[in-house]
């Protein structure tokens, strides 16, 4: 009998420790409530974690811990009823200190019973994961933004790639269409030399009588106009991609200048029996390069007779005190919606005219130009309905 | 009797030139503008050609389509064809289009009489 006032005096002494150590702990919140909720007792690690002190809290609600929203959802006493029918609740929540900041807890409740299995109460056990919760969430954050910027690279390279894969086809029918158009007039005039050598091998002098001569000069010179056009295409274009094209502005008038490149497309237009109506404006001169004007014109008026069906051809010229226009206009097959905006480019034709010969660098030469002077090409079509080139230049370019 | 050719070519002055010259060469030559017409002058045609001397290039229809469209009628599928183009890229496009033989112009007329030749029945 002597053993149990011993025990019970060691018991005593162990839960007077007990107490001590909870007391001391400064990491942890470790508290008691009643069956209902109220704070019973109040640590060290409790006041440094939640800001409150023992004379605060010690008789008060526990849901006071809580935030608005878990209030609201009746979060304190589900927590409680857990614990009370499984023994223990456990979760990581936000819950609210006394200075009204927010942390991050890991949160354990534990059902105190007597041994007959009434309900004393509740030890709750807080810790702080603040930290924890916002390296995480930085690492989250991270990990996300460095899966959207591997997505974004992704993107970018894969769209690099296509403009690439763009670049090369546009290229390779690039050195089709010009190689086709080099080679074609080349191989007339190499057909032609090897027509006259048969024939003067042959002792045929009745193919070099002047009329037949009058014809293969007529033809060859067809086929060196044809490649020097090409060739001052090419170079026109690598002159425009090194940014070189100046102009040399001086005063002329637009109206003469049309009716002279109208004059040089005569043989052109009188084998085809196309009849060119133009409309002069009253006056307008402006100071323009004249050289590079004359280029556009001549491009315009070159597709109208190329594109336009063989019907005639409208140019209508006109002027304010600012600006002057010329509006070529053919009643032939006409442009798509799709396609307006990529005839200005380098290398492009519409799909209508996949077989029909040119380089594709008219119309992209002739903005550039028109750029150049501050002015505006652009087209109005409708397919099968024949195109509208309109051309805006600003009277007083410049000035240069 | 001489060998027919059918000359297959949209740019006029080639054309004419080359078939100055084929007949020069002794050939009887027939001439298309495109595949369009020359389909059309073969439908009408009871003495057809002995060989087909096709531009790739061409408006309206171009040479494959030709090709494709020869092939599937059987009184002119064994006409054997000839190839001649100005594309710098046709050892890239020949499995697009099956032929006797592929000449690149210009093409000395040697050259071509001698593949002419080498294919005409």
């Amino acid at each position: 009998m002597t053993e149990l006032p011993k025990t019970l005096a060691l018991a005593r002494g162990s839960e007077t420790v007990f107490r001590l150590l909870v007391d001391t702990v400064q990491d942890y919140a470790i508290f008691m409530l009643d069956p209902t909720g109220l704070i019973l007792t109040w640590n060290r690690g409790a006041e440094r974690l939640k800001g409150y002190t023992v004379k605060d809290v010690v008789g008060s609600h526990f849901s006071r811990f809580y935030t608005p929203e878990d209030m609201k959802r009746g979060h304190p006493t589900f927590e409680l009823k857990q614990a009370a029918s499984t023994g223990k609740y456990e979760e990581e929540g936000w819950r609210i200190r006394k200075d009204g900041t927010r942390f991050w807890a890991n949160v354990v409740i534990t059902a105190i019973r007597d041994e007959s299995g009434v309900l004393l109460g509740f030890g709750k056990v807080t810790r702080d994961l603040s930290e924890r919760k916002i390296a995480e969430d930085k690492l989250r954050d991270a990990y996300a933004s460095l899966e959207l910027r591997v997505q974004e690279r992704t993107a970018e390279l894969s769209k690099a790639r296509d403009e690439a894969e763009r670049a090369v086809k546009m290229r390779d029918e690039f050195l089709s269409i010009a190689s086709h158009e080099l080679k074609t007039p080349l191989t007339s005039l190499q057909l032609q030399t090897e027509i006259r050598r048969m024939n003067l091998e042959a002792g045929r002098t009745e193919a070099f009588a002047p009329a037949q001569m009058a014809k293969l000069i007529a033809s060859d010179e067809r086929q060196v106009t044809r490649l020097i056009q090409l060739v001052e295409d090419m170079l026109d274009v690598s002159r425009l991609a090194m940014g070189k094209l100046s102009l040399s502005k001086e005063l002329f008038d637009l109206n003469a200048l049309t009716h002279e490149v109208v004059e040089r497309f005569a043989p052109q237009l009188h084998s085809k029996g196309i009849h060119v109506d133009i409309h002069e404006a009253p006056t307008a001169q402006g100071r323009w390069d004249r050289f590079r004007i004359d280029q556009v014109l001549t491009n315009l008026v070159s597709n109208a007779i190329k594109y336009g069906g063989e019907k005639s051809i409208r140019i209508d010229l006109s002027a304010t005190d600012v600006e002057a226009r010329v509006v070529v206009r053919d009643e032939g097959i006409g442009i798509a919606q799709a396609d307006q905006a990529r005839i200005f480019d380098q290398f492009e034709r519409t799909n209508e005219l996949k077989g029909i010969g040119g380089l594709g660098l008219g119309l992209y030469i002739a903005r550039q130009i028109v750029d150049e002077h501050g002015g505006r090409l652009r087209v109005e079509s409708q397919l099968g309905k024949g195109s509208s080139f309109i051309v805006d230049l600003p009277k007083l370019a410049g000035n240069a | 009797m001489s060998k027919r050719i059918l000359l297959v070519e949209d740019d006029q002055d080639i054309r004419a030139n080359l078939a100055e010259l084929l007949t020069m060469s002794g050939f009887e030559v027939m001439t298309a503008s495109d595949g369009f017409h020359a389909l059309r002058l073969l439908e009408s045609e009871v003495a057809l050609p002995n060989l087909i001397l096709l531009d790739l290039m061409m408006p309206v229809m171009d040479g494959f389509e030709f090709r494709r469209r020869q092939l599937r009628v059987s009184r002119l599928a064994n006409i054997p064809v000839v190839v001649m183009t100005a594309d710098a890229n046709i050892e890239a496009k020949k499995e697009q289009i099956p032929a006797q033989a592929y000449l690149r112009k210009p093409v000395p007329v040697r050259v071509l009489i001698n593949t002419i030749a080498q294919f005409i029945a």
